[in-house]
């Protein structure tokens, strides 16, 4: 750790550990497989920790771990010689049937996160970004869409989860 | 939106229930393996990109020392290091600047960063082209003179249909190995990235 000082090190662990869980949401969006999310959580903290120094406080840290994280997530995705295969909703509610000792909530998320497997790099990024609360400004600054592209796309996208969803979940 | 906003909420409880701290010694552990798996990247890219370049410089200094006093040999050889020598400082001038970047450019929006990424591929993937159209049939010339200048009796002069036959094969396998490696270094990322790129750019 030769680039930073030892109190830049001190905050980058300090600003990390405060956002980590969008690292961990980001991995679990784009890799369903546990060793693939292992991997790209070390590639992203490595590329934050290589992009901090470079990080001048212009926009809020969540916002720039968003883009750092999301580019190195998509990088990955695009290089990986192996096939993420896309789990279909129809096997992960079985799998979920005889699971008894997750709750209902948990039942939830996993079905969302499979949902959420089926959309494109894009999609992804966008209903993320969705979820973590991000606004149509946020969204349009870290994809780099127009703000009017990402309101049409997240009717179309929420639509198409809530499609694929409903006859499970009610 | 009933269902979706339910979605929503078990997103937030979970939020509020995941992400345990990682302690410093954690991170540096995290980022010394990742510097380490970079360095090994690097080193592979560097010494499969490099190593026919390296070969040529060995095999015509080689020749220049053991036939030094033959004048026309001496000649041959330095005039092919004197060519290829501006190729490979393009060549690594090129690469590093494409990898200066590529690691730079990680805080950029999404969109900005992968039309980064495709203009410096393309760009890189230009050179490489011109670079496979001229090096690739001079190395090979190269390769088949040598060979038969050291190997075969009385030199290529002596077995002229031989020499071309051993010239494409060479060329061929040349042409193979570089074809399979532009498809699977360049083509297909590029072709991936132009993908992404235009499913963005749809309004």
């Amino acid at each position: 750790m030769n680039k930073m000082s030892i109190s830049q090190e001190d905050r980058f662990v300090g600003d990390l550990n405060e956002n980590v869980g969008i690292v961990h949401r980001i991995c679990r969006v784009y890799f369903p497989d546990t060793d693939d999310r292992k991997d790209v959580f070390q590639e992203i903290v490595y590329q934050l920790w290589k992009s901090y120094p470079a990080f001048q406080g212009q926009s809020k840290f969540s916002t720039w771990m968003y883009k750092v994280a999301l580019n190195t997530a998509i990088t990955h995705v695009r290089n990986t010689k192996r096939m993420i295969v896309k789990e279909s909703l129809s096997d992960r509610i079985s799998e979920i049937a005889i699971s008894n000792e997750q709750n209902q909530a948990d039942e939830r998320l996993n079905l969302l996160y499979t949902a959420i497997n089926t959309l494109s790099l894009v999609d992804k990024a966008i209903i993320l970004l969705h979820l973590e609360e991000n606004n149509y400004d946020e969204i349009a600054l870290i994809t780099g869409l127009t703000k009017t592209n990402v309101s049409v796309r997240l009717v179309r996208i929420k639509k198409k989860l809530e499609g694929e969803l409903k006859n499970v979940l009610y | 939106m009933e269902t979706f906003d339910e979605l929503q909420k078990s997103w937030n409880e979970n939020k509020a229930r995941e992400s345990a701290a990682l302690n410093k010694g954690v991170v540096v552990e995290v980022i010394a393996a990742q510097i380490r798996k970079e360095r090994n990247k690097i080193f592979r890219y560097f010494w499969a990109s490099y190593f026919w370049q390296f070969l040529i410089y060995a095999s015509l200094g080689h020749l220049m020392v053991r036939y030094w006093g033959e004048g026309q040999t001496v000649i041959l050889c330095a005039a092919g290091i004197l060519m290829y020598l501006p190729f490979t400082t393009v060549f690594i001038k090129k690469y590093n600047r494409m990898a200066w970047q590529k690691s730079n450019s990680s805080a950029q929006n999404v969109l900005a960063s992968l039309q980064m990424q495709h203009s410096l591929l393309t760009s890189f993937f230009r050179f490489k082209k011109k670079f496979d159209w001229i090096g690739i049939p001079i190395t090979c010339l190269l390769l088949t003179a040598i060979i038969f200048k050291l190997w075969v009796p009385n030199g290529w002069a002596a077995h002229v249909a031989g020499a071309i036959i051993s010239y494409v094969l060479i060329l061929s396998a040349f042409l193979i190995a570089t074809f399979t490696e532009n498809r699977r270094s360049f083509k297909v990322p590029l072709e991936g990235l132009r993908l992404v790129m235009s499913e963005m750019q749809e309004e």
